[in-house]
């Protein structure tokens, strides 16, 4: 299948789209009387909208038989739109996956190309429902649905993520070659050596307790200045 | 030479893969970490951990406080230094660390 939006015309018997039952696709939501906005394009006439496991599926009221869907996969962005500033209908707002056509859009054609739309280069899609009541409930099937699609690619970056460390053990030091040679050679090598396969809290406190151990060590400290500290 | 510099910077592009690899990259070397309520450390690494619990060698620790005079209310700014030689620093108080400088 082709990525971003396209036409639908698989009409089941009962009116409703066919679904790809044997992949395990399942229809979570319906809504009458429900438009999409494509683009920059007035809404269309109202219809009935869709929501299965894994697309987003519109048919017209006034044009039997047609419609538009669009997988989860290719929805990048879903929000609720109240701002009459930004549109002057409450609305689910969609970003879409598009073909590449900075071009075309600079040029302010849009996708429409001698009046034929090209429905692969629409990257924003709106949802209008009769009763804006209702959107919040169709902003969570969205987000369910979106977790029902995970995007492949997204995997590798969690991978690299800041918290995952390969090289960092959970809860591990990572030490030096060279020995921590100070005054007391014998002290500080009996310290080191507690640090190695130590993990968590409990590698914390015992190190807290080796320092407490240890208090004088600090006693020896030369001070280059008179002046006494404030006790931080 | 060209296969060695070739080499060097593969080496070096393997190992930076995280911002923590800087801090591996700095064991057995003297850094400057800045800790807060104003506090400086410079000291050798030997070890660290995720949280940037470190243990530091050959430690000089700075300490600076403001004092208001009492008589002409002047600010004064004061450093306090000392040496230890040997020091485990918790990592929730870190606030900046500065890897030696690489010479290539």
């Amino acid at each position: 299948m082709a990525p971003g939006l396209q036409r639908f015309t698989d009409i089941a018997g009962d009116g409703g789209p066919r679904l790809d039952a044997a992949s395990g696709e399942e229809l979570l939501r319906m809504d009458r009387a429900a438009s999409v906005a494509l683009g920059r394009r007035a809404p269309e006439p109202p219809g009935t909208l869709f929501v299965t496991t894994r697309r987003v599926i519109w048919l017209s009221e006034t044009e039997k038989g047609q419609g538009y869907a669009v997988d989860f996969l290719a929805i990048t962005l879903h929000a609720v739109s109240r701002d009459l500033e930004a549109y002057p209908s409450p609305c689910i707002y969609t970003q879409i996956d598009a073909e590449d056509g900075s071009d075309e859009e600079a040029g302010g054609s849009d996708f429409e190309a001698n009046g034929d739309l090209q429905l692969a280069k629409v990257s924003e899609m709106r949802i209008i429902l009769s009763d804006p009541g209702q959107l919040d409930a169709l902003f969570d099937v969205f987000c369910h649905c979106a977790e029902l699609n995970p995007d492949p690619n997204a995997v590798r970056n969690e991978e690299n993520g800041w918290s995952g460390g390969e090289n960092m053990a959970e809860g591990g030091w990572i030490h030096g070659d060279e020995d921590m040679i100070d005054g007391n050679d014998l002290e500080a090598h009996m310290f080191f050596t507690n640090l190695i396969g130590q993990n968590g809290l409990h590698d914390l406190g015992r190190s807290v307790r080796e320092l407490q151990i240890d208090d004088q060590r600090f006693e020896d400290a030369e001070e280059e200045d008179e002046i006494q500290e404030n006790g931080h | 030479m060209a296969a060695a510099a070739a080499a060097a910077a593969a080496e070096e592009e393997i190992a930076v893969k995280e911002p923590l690899d800087l801090i591996r990259l700095s064991l057995d070397e003297r850094i400057y970490v800045k800790l807060r309520s104003d506090r400086e450390l410079r000291g050798k690494l030997h070890a660290y951990d995720q949280h940037l619990n470190m243990i530091l060698g050959d430690v000089e620790e700075i300490v600076t406080t403001v004092e208001i005079d009492d008589e002409t209310y002047e600010e004064i700014v004061r450093t306090t230094k000392r040496t230890i030689p040997f020091l485990f620093v918790r990592g929730d108080g870190v606030i900046l660390v500065s890897p030696p400088l690489r010479t290539a």
